[in-house]
């Protein structure tokens, strides 16, 4: 039986990538370990990049698109540098726990 | 104008009385305090520091903490930024469009980037002089440096011709107008000041030097990419690689703990910022259909002139873009991470990483401000004036109750910070009102050339100030020589809030302050005067006599530079009052 297409409008496009964003900074609020920290991160940009590819196919420029490689491009950077001071963080005190790093205060 | 007058006075006196509610306390306290008068001086200063405490406590250190203002901040924003209704008519959109002509359309014209290439093609020839020179390729990359500084600022300096009818452009992503290039200029050498500031405390940086330079360099690619942006994808980049090489640069010296809290806090911090930032952009985008400044302005004076469309959309993206904005420049409540960058980075990278993303982000908003929100710059404005007064406010309590000269550095930026924000968005308003203001584009001028010296001077003060506590006394004559120079910034940081609040006095008289009613404006005036005062006992302690005798070079060294810096800080203070002067007699 053939089923009916799947409309994935504007909207939910941009509800979706909404509800990403929401969950990344509900991440990286409740989260403590870097690791997971980090993957909250990339779920902030990610949505980013969903709106961005979302509103390019509704508007029919190639910015969006565009901006989306970039975006998805530098979050690799960005977790690569994050990958480096999780590995300097437990060098020091042997846990990457944000909670262990709060002697800078006041 | 005369120079002495009532409001001078009442200035000079509220300085004194909050000197001396300041310094009071503190005498009876190192005096021991035992008597029943000293014991009531000490209760009352204990109850006039509770806000300043109840501040203090409020940085816990917590990354999350950090992050949850953050959100919290862009959530009331977004509320905020709905509830403020679309004006009626359209705007008058000023052709300002430099697309590209259908001739022109087969190649790519990249005279507007010959400043980037320059520093990028220096940063890979110290890579490459690293591998083949090793240990001795500091003095060569370092000439190379300053003399690759030296040549962008002169390239951009041959590039710039106030006269054009169009200014060099780059497929509508960067510009050289006259925003950029004094943008760019100031960052290039504000960067140089840096990098011969970082020379004198090299010495955690061993076997690291070449590195550090690289990485100074491309950070100084990004900030000014941003600075020259003209579409949302060139500033994200820019930015982007800026923060990146700050977080290498904070997290550089990897034996110590505290560098590498600083690090992790900034890294978490600006890409939270740069999740808000995008996601705003991506609203924007879905809202007017273009990420060009250009096309953003065309598209919001087309919602505004409909009145139909997604202009909740656009509400919520504009909030978003400016709580982005907000973090990198560090306003309150996006501010939090600022303190903990600048009391753990190492001394030779801090004055470089506190001061260069400021003054880059303070620029891109200038450019936003009076480009693609200048639609929508009436829904923008007072969110952003209450960001302003909020960070003088917090800002200059917050040093009340610190002990570490450079966290309160952190702190005392963040108030400058709002007091730089304050008259951009005064001058921002007379620009979009039309009213023929005479001096706008020189109190501009003034405005982001004060965005340049605070931050710079903050930022010389707290390397100079690396491993010192204001409850210590100097333990060596070359501690006491830093000290001596790093009161120099601190005085000029001192006199520059004594100017703006005289200069806000006087804007009390014939006109008004950017739209504040009295009560902020005086809020403003108190915080300034609060942070003056405590600027100027941070001033006394650091230029106290030192427990060991000072050499000479020193003493001449410091002299000379302080008595520079003091002839700056005077010229600073009368251009802040001729800035809000000349803004609020034209006020209507």
């Amino acid at each position: 039986m053939p089923s009916a297409p799947v409309v994935f409008d504007i909207r939910t496009a941009l509800v979706f990538a909404a509800l990403m964003l929401g969950v990344g900074l509900f991440g990286l609020m409740r989260r403590r370990n870097m690791l997971l920290v980090l993957m909250s991160l990339e779920l902030v940009f990610a949505a980013a990049a969903v709106a961005f590819v979302a509103v390019a196919h509704h508007v029919r420029t190639y910015n969006g698109q565009i901006f989306a490689v970039f975006i998805i491009m530098v979050a690799a950077a960005q977790a690569a540098i994050g990958v480096g001071l999780v590995v300097g963080l437990y060098r020091h005190r042997n846990s990457i726990s944000t909670q262990h790093w709060t002697g800078l205060k006041g | 104008m005369p120079l002495i007058n009532l409001h001078w006075l009442t200035i000079i006196g509220g300085v004194m009385a909050a000197t001396l509610l300041l310094l009071v306390p503190e005498v009876v306290r190192a005096r021991g305090g035992r008597s029943a008068p000293a014991r009531a001086v000490l209760r009352a200063a204990d109850a006039l520091a509770f806000p300043a405490r109840v501040i203090s406590l409020l940085h816990t250190g917590d990354v999350r903490m950090h992050v949850l203002c953050a959100v919290v901040g862009a959530a009331l924003l977004c509320a905020g930024f709905g509830r403020v209704p679309w004006p009626d008519t359209p705007p008058v959109v000023e052709a300002t469009s430099t697309a590209p002509s259908p001739a022109a359309a087969d190649h790519v014209e990249i005279t507007a980037t010959w400043p980037q290439l320059v520093l990028v093609a220096t940063a890979v020839l110290g890579l490459l002089a690293k591998v083949a020179l090793r240990d001795r390729a500091f003095v060569p990359v370092l000439v190379l440096m300053f003399a690759s500084l030296a040549a962008a600022a002169a390239l951009l300096v041959h590039l710039y011709d106030p006269l054009a009818s169009q200014w060099h452009d780059m497929m509508g992503l960067m510009r050289l107008d006259p925003l950029a290039v004094l943008g760019q200029t100031a960052l290039l050498a504000v960067a140089a000041v840096m990098v011969a500031a970082a020379l004198f405390a090299l010495s955690d940086m061993a076997g690291r030097r070449v590195d550090l330079l690289v990485t100074l360099v491309l950070a100084v690619v990004g900030a000014t990419v941003a600075v020259a942006s003209t579409d949302m994808l060139t500033l994200y980049t820019g930015l982007a690689l800026m923060s990146v090489c700050n977080v290498i640069l904070l997290g550089m010296a990897s034996g110590d703990p505290a560098a590498t809290e600083a690090a992790m806090k900034y890294f978490l911090a600006t890409m939270t910022a740069f999740g808000l930032l995008l996601f705003g952009t991506a609203l924007l985008y879905a809202a007017v259909g273009d990420t060009q400044y250009d096309g953003i302005a065309d598209g919001l004076a087309r919602l505004i002139a409909v009145q139909r469309g997604p202009t909740r959309l656009a509400s919520a993206g504009l909030a978003l873009v400016i709580a982005g904005m907000a973090m990198l420049i560090g306003l309150v409540p996006f501010h939090m991470h600022l303190p903990d960058a600048c009391q753990g980075a190492p001394a030779a990278v801090v004055g470089f990483a506190v001061s260069v993303p400021a003054i880059a982000a303070v620029f891109v908003l200038v450019r936003l401000l009076m480009g693609p929100l200048a639609a929508v710059g009436h829904i923008a404005r007072p969110f952003l004036l209450l960001l302003g007064i909020g960070s003088l406010v917090v800002g200059s309590l917050a040093t009340v109750v610190q002990s570490d000269p450079r966290r309160m550095i952190g702190h005392l930026g963040v108030a400058l910070a709002g007091v730089v924000i304050c008259l951009i968005v005064g001058i921002s308003a007379h620009l979009a009102g039309g009213q023929g203001m005479p001096y706008a584009h020189e109190a501009l001028a003034l405005t982001l050339l004060m965005a340049i010296a605070l931050p710079a001077g903050g930022g010389i003060a707290a390397a100079a100030l690396h491993g010192t506590r204001l409850d210590m006394p100097s333990p060596d004559a070359r501690a006491a020589a830093r000290r001596t120079i790093a009161s120099g910034p601190v005085f000029i940081g001192a006199m520059a809030c004594l100017g703006l609040a005289a200069a806000l006095l006087h804007a009390a008289g014939p006109g008004r302050f950017i739209d504040m009613p009295s009560i902020p404006r005086w809020t403003a005036v108190a915080a300034l005067v609060l942070a003056a005062s405590r600027l100027t006992i941070l001033f006394w302690r650091l230029s106290a006599k030192p427990s060991a005798p000072v050499p000479a070079s020193a003493k001449v060294r410091s002299t000379a530079i302080l008595l520079t810096l003091i002839v700056v800080a005077v010229a600073a203070a009368l251009c802040a009052g001729y800035v809000i002067n000349a803004v609020t007699a034209m006020w209507p």
